[in-house]
């Protein structure tokens, strides 16, 4: 395949675009409205998310089209992960500025970092070869570093911004690495040439190791185990909504381009890395799940929810077969709806010295705050899996990709794993309707300063939040054909 | 009948109404709305049944809505109409209607009044769900609804600290057992690649497979699934523990809805099940062992609802005896008339329960007949309904079932039937003597509380009125599907077999057509032996609380071992306490111990750190944690390398 780095179908960047020439405003508007403007700046950055939305809705690319010789090529299902990731840049901003307020932060370099981390994301699964791809991933993680230990106050947010960021970096050195050595043993870059070439490698060995390396950085990105140790330190640690955003967004985004360069470049050495996927996936659901079952602190439990997630997801990735591709998707997007949802509410009910609910802070939720409470009970019954919900549909889909691929005993860990982790997601539920408030005279000490902690009402924003996502997951759980007809669009 | 989904619509209704606008609407409203709309789920079946007999039955299938397309398969919202799903949507929503009337009696000064009617319309939705869906996948829904239902309302009481705990242990049995269940449906699929009930049975019924393994299988791994959710042995522990919900959700659950669900997977199956005897067997021999074991337990119990909790896993193991001898019709048959007494012995249980002020020990009762005469008479129906007394509606269920046992021959195990009839009489023995026991301690023995403090009192109208409805019930339910032996001399013809029959397979080892002078006189001889049996049981509960009250006293000295067991329930909690719930609870927290903990320390110990300066947060950190995490990451980039290469090697 000739390089030619003619430009192509601008219109096709157009909406990255909006998001790219937003961030940089938003930098400018920061200064210009001096500091104080948390509100004026997400309502700002708002409409510029609904207008890159209308332009990914407008433009939405029925046919391919190739932009910088080929490097990035835009297709529905580049569009359809870049409009989750514009829906749950949107659901984050909602959140933001009434979360900072509280938090006392300003807002200023937040926003446009969320932009430019959104950016990445929506380039991502567009990216064709792999500089373009680990120049991606990049753009996406560094203003999550920063995002990540944005709260400076707070000793958990200073230590996951910057673990988050040496091991990331760690990670990172991984997958360049195992790039070099594809590119030494295959001599290209582009997916379709790896796909090419491979046949004809002279050394196995060599390509093997850098496949190895590949998929470190990948399985780092997508916490699958054991490569997963950073993330309930990091999601504990960040301000809510960027844990929200990091949990749903990074998954979309890494997982679309996962799939696609299982599926497009690497299918050839697929007999390779399926055994080596097989087991992540098996480490992954299992371990995450064990260790779930015992967390105190909300955002540490859906941490390591989301990393059996991660390891549910696989299914679809050792799959890859045609029905892969719509249940992936199907499935990071309705697990996206819990997860920002559930964490729009643990910003709502966190404390400032903390940013994070624990589970006995939830106690007797249902009759204090019983619509929030309810919301919180979707959101766990969709990631559980239960019937009617989005996560019901997803695993659903997930599980016949994987039954049709003929993996069966994969699939029966994964039904294993599912019932397991009804266990912990219900603890929540049990602790919101089953458990009463706190009595300070019983619990000693340790229990009056829990008890004492104030539970605001929910306000408004994170309540539109969560209303949103339980619609979402219920319109979806009812009627997936509505997202289905548009997903079956995006094979490639 | 096409608009046979309102009767599941309604409820769903009346949760989003009381679900969102209970709190603010009198109390009244709420129950009233909450009633109303079960009833106009009854109202809806009622309607299907009389277009299905106008419709000179067949197997009607409605279809909705598709909801999931997954080439070749397709899943709809369906629902079916035929003799079995008419009369399980009639047995659920007209005697869930009659719990609801009774719970506006019972919940009315409880706080969660608006919670407790939309989480019990919510359980009739799921409960209407699974017995009218048309597919596996759909009737899931419900199997998995009324699960998270009885959750709910068994841990109602969360204030208090055992129903939050027997709630989450109903959910996790249930889980074990659905689980099978989802093998079950697994196979299904791989084998005939549809989840459809008319589709699988004409797979089932006209393609062979190579040998009958596959089907065997099929039927057990969905047994396991009935065995979880109609709590029979091993798999019954959450039962009893589900009698901390309010006592109306006792009913419901025991009488309508959940439980029942297994005994109605096995008759909806039947087809499968009619061609594996191995399965049939396993299903007759797990619901006699749990007959006769439930019924033991409940011999020495001395909480209220203790005894009648055991004694619905004793009745459903009848259920499913009569289902694993080919007896389908019988099955449900029993499960229809024991949905009325059950639903009465539970409402009366409330009854006296609320009269005395919560007491639930029957050592502490006595006498109550005096203070509560109309509860009394309910009791006192319903356990001679349960217990067998002739002409009351248990006691034709129960008769057909020991006699469908008796001639069932398998090819197997010949003698099969006869071990099962003798199982199915001792229960019975047990059955009559447990309800009498309960009679007689609760209402005619001498009281053993003090009268002034409790001022025992009958129960409000409106609680009362539902349990008539049910006592009647309990008398007359059983004359719509008398035995032959019965219906020549009352010259009622049996109505209720054929208009299920349609819909289950056909009864393979019960002599349903010819009764010959032999069969009548075998069947002369059983009747006779259940009710002489009966009487005995009655007697013998006479006998030692009324007539030489204070023996028992005596016999648990003498017997004091077994009697020990008995009253523990033959330990089997704590065996699976000790074997199951312990060591995976040292696991987990071993293991969060040694990976988790280390870290959440770690963060509070740096917390510490952070008040001096940065500088000594970020030492811990990294000299601590993160190098551990690096080390992670580079072990399992060497664990997936080598997985690499070895799949290179082995090629």
């Amino acid at each position: 395949m000739g390089v030619s780095f003619a430009v192509g179908n601008v219109l096709s960047l157009l909406p990255v675009g909006v998001i790219v020439l937003a961030a940089l405003l938003l930098v400018l508007l920061d200064v210009l409205w001096a500091g104080r403007a948390n509100w004026r700046l997400a309502a700002f950055g708002g409409v510029a998310v609904v207008v890159a939305g209308i332009a990914q809705l407008v433009y939405f690319p029925r046919l391919p089209s190739q932009v910088l010789g080929g490097a990035l090529r835009f297709d529905g299902f580049a569009a359809i992960v870049a409009l989750t990731v514009l829906a749950v840049l949107l659901l984050t901003l909602i959140v933001s500025p009434a979360h900072m307020a509280r938090m006392g932060l300003r807002g200023g370099e937040y926003y446009a970092l969320l932009f430019l981390s959104a950016s990445g994301m929506m380039l991502l699964p567009a990216a064709r070869e792999l500089v373009s791809i680990i120049i991606c991933i990049e753009l996406l993680s560094l203003p999550l570093y920063v995002l990540a230990g944005y709260n400076r106050s707070l000793a958990f947010s200073r230590e996951a911004g910057f673990k988050y960021f040496l091991l990331g970096a760690f990670a990172s050195a991984f997958m360049i690495y195992g790039a070099a050595f594809i590119w030494g043993t295959t001599g290209t870059l582009w997916l379709g040439g790896i796909a090419e070439s491979l046949p004809s490698a002279e050394n196995r060995a060599l390509l093997l190791l850098g496949l190895g390396l590949l998929l470190v950085g990948f399985a780092f990105k997508t916490a699958l185990a054991p490569f997963h140790a950073w993330v309930p330190d990091v999601y504990e640690g960040s301000p809510s909504p960027v844990t929200g955003f990091m949990a749903a967004g990074v998954k979309v985004a890494v997982f679309a381009v996962f799939l696609r360069v299982l599926m497009e470049g690497l299918m050839p050495l697929a007999e390779f890395w399926r055994l080596g996927m097989y087991v992540l996936a098996i480490i992954t659901m299992c371990l995450g799940n064990l260790l779930a079952l015992h967390q105190m602190s909300l955002k540490r439990l859906l941490a390591y929810s989301s990393i059996t997630h991660a390891g549910y997801l696989v299914l679809g990735l050792i799959a890859a077969n045609a029905e892969a591709v719509s249940a992936v998707l199907f499935y990071l997007i309705a697990y996206s709806a819990a997860v920002v949802g559930s964490l729009a509410l643990v910003a709502a009910w966190a404390t400032r010295r903390t940013d994070d609910v624990y589970i006995s802070d939830l106690r007797g939720m249902a009759e204090r705050q019983p619509l929030a409470a309810l919301a919180l009970t979707f959101f766990m019954l969709s990631l559980i899996g239960f019937p009617i919900t989005a996560g019901f549909i997803g695993k659903v889909l997930l599980f016949y990709a994987a039954y049709k691929a003929g993996y069966i005993a994969l699939l029966i860990i994964a039904i294993i794993n599912t019932m397991v982790s009804v266990y912990y997601y219900l603890r929540v539920v049990q602790a919101m309707y089953f458990l009463p408030r706190e009595q300070p005279e019983e619990e000693g000490a340790e229990g009056a300063v829990k008890a004492a902690a104030p539970v605001s009402a929910v306000a408004w924003p994170y309540l539109t939040v969560a209303l949103i996502s339980v619609i979402t997951i219920i319109v979806l759980g009812l009627v997936p054909r509505s997202l289905l007809a548009w997903l079956s669009m995006c094979s490639f | 009948m096409d608009y046979i989904y309102l009767a599941i619509a309604l409820p769903l209704l009346g949760v989003l109404v009381n679900g969102f606008f209970g709190r603010r609407m009198p109390r009244k409203a709420v129950g009233t709305i909450a009633s109303l709309v079960i009833l106009g789920s009854f109202v809806v079946s009622l309607v299907a049944f009389l277009g299905y007999l106008a419709a000179e039955g067949g197997t009607h299938t409605v279809t909705l809505l598709p909801w999931l397309s997954l080439p070749p398969l397709e899943i709809s919202y369906g629902f079916l109409v035929d003799g079995l799903s008419l009369v399980m949507a009639l047995t659920v929503s007209f005697v869930s209607f009659l719990i609801h009337v009774y719970s506006m009696g019972y919940m009315a000064d409880d706080d969660g009044y608006p919670r407790y009617f939309t989480y019990l319309n919510l359980f009739v939705a799921m409960m209407l769900t699974l017995v009218l869906a048309d597919n596996l996948v759909l009737m899931f829904v419900g199997w998995e609804g009324v699960g998270l239902c009885s959750y709910l309302l068994i841990g109602f009481w969360y204030k208090k600290a055992a129903p939050p705990v027997a709630g989450i242990k109903a959910f996790i049995v249930n889980r074990i057992g659905d689980f099978a269940f989802l093998i079950g449906m697994f196979l299904i699929f791989w084998l005939y690649g549809t989840f459809s009930f008319t589709e699988l049975r004409q797979s089932v019924e006209t393609v062979a497979l190579a040998g009958h393994f596959p089907l065997t299988l099929i039927a057990l791994f969905l047994f396991g699934g009935a065995i979880g959710k109609s709590a029979q042995f091993p798999l019954y522990v959450w039962l009893p523990d589900a009698m901390e919900g309010p006592t109306p959700v006792s009913a419901l659950i025991h009488a309508a809805t959940m439980v029942t669900a297994g005994v109605y997977m096995v008759s909806r199956m039947s087809f499968l099940y009619s061609m594996t005897e191995v399965a049939m067997l396993v299903v007759a021999c797990v619901g006699a062992f749990t007959a006769i074991f439930a019924a033991s337990i409940a011999l020495v119990q001395n909480d209220i609802k203790r005894v009648l909790a055991y004694s619905t896993i004793s009745q459903l193991g009848y259920m499913f005896l009569a289902a694993g001898v080919g007896a389908y019709w019988i099955a449900i048959f029993h499960l229809f008339t024991h949905a009325f007494f059950k639903a009465l012995l539970f409402l009366a249980s409330g009854s006296v329960i609320h009269g005395m002020r919560g007491e639930m020990d029957m050592r502490k009762m006595g006498g109550l007949a005096k203070y509560m005469p109309h509860t009394y008479w309910h009791f006192l129906i319903g356990a001679m309904s349960i217990s067998g007394i002739p002409l009351l509606a248990g006691f034709f269920s129960k008769d057909q079932i020991l006699f469908a046992a008796f001639t069932a021959r398998p090819d197997i195990w010949p003698n099969a039937g006869m071990v099962l009839w003798i199982v199915g009489v001792v229960t019975a023995l047990f059955t009559a003597f447990y309800m009498f026991r309960q009679i007689y301690l609760v209402f005619l023995t001498k009281p053993r509380f003090d009268v002034a403090e409790i001022h025992p009192h009958e129960a409000p109208a409106s609680m009362i009125a539902p349990n008539w409805v049910l006592a009647i019930g309990s008398v007359v339910a059983g004359f719509i599907g008398l035995p032959a032996l019965f219906a020549g001399i009352i010259h009622i013809p049996n109505m209720f077999q054929p208009f299920v029959a349609s819909a289950v397979a056909g009864g393979v080892h019960v002599a349903e057509a010819a009764h010959g002078a032999q069969e009548l006189f075998k069947e002369v001889l059983t009747t006779s032996i259940s009710v002489v049996v009966a009487l005995l049981g009655l007697g013998l509960a006479f006998y030692l609380y009324q007539v030489r009250y204070g023996t028992t006293e005596k016999l648990k000295k003498a017997f004091a071992a077994p009697y020990r067991v008995l009253l523990n329930k033959y330990y089997v909690d704590e065996f699976y306490d000790n074997t199951f719930v312990q060591p995976g609870r040292v696991l987990c927290e071993q293991l969060s111990r040694v990976v988790d903990l280390g870290v959440i320390d770690g963060v509070v110990n740096s917390i510490a750190f952070v008040i001096g300066a940065v500088g000594q947060v970020l030492r811990p950190i990294q000299t601590g944690f993160i190098r551990n995490y690096a080390w992670y990451i580079s072990a399992g980039a060497i664990l997936l390398v080598i997985l690499l290469w070895l799949g290179l090697a082995a090629k």
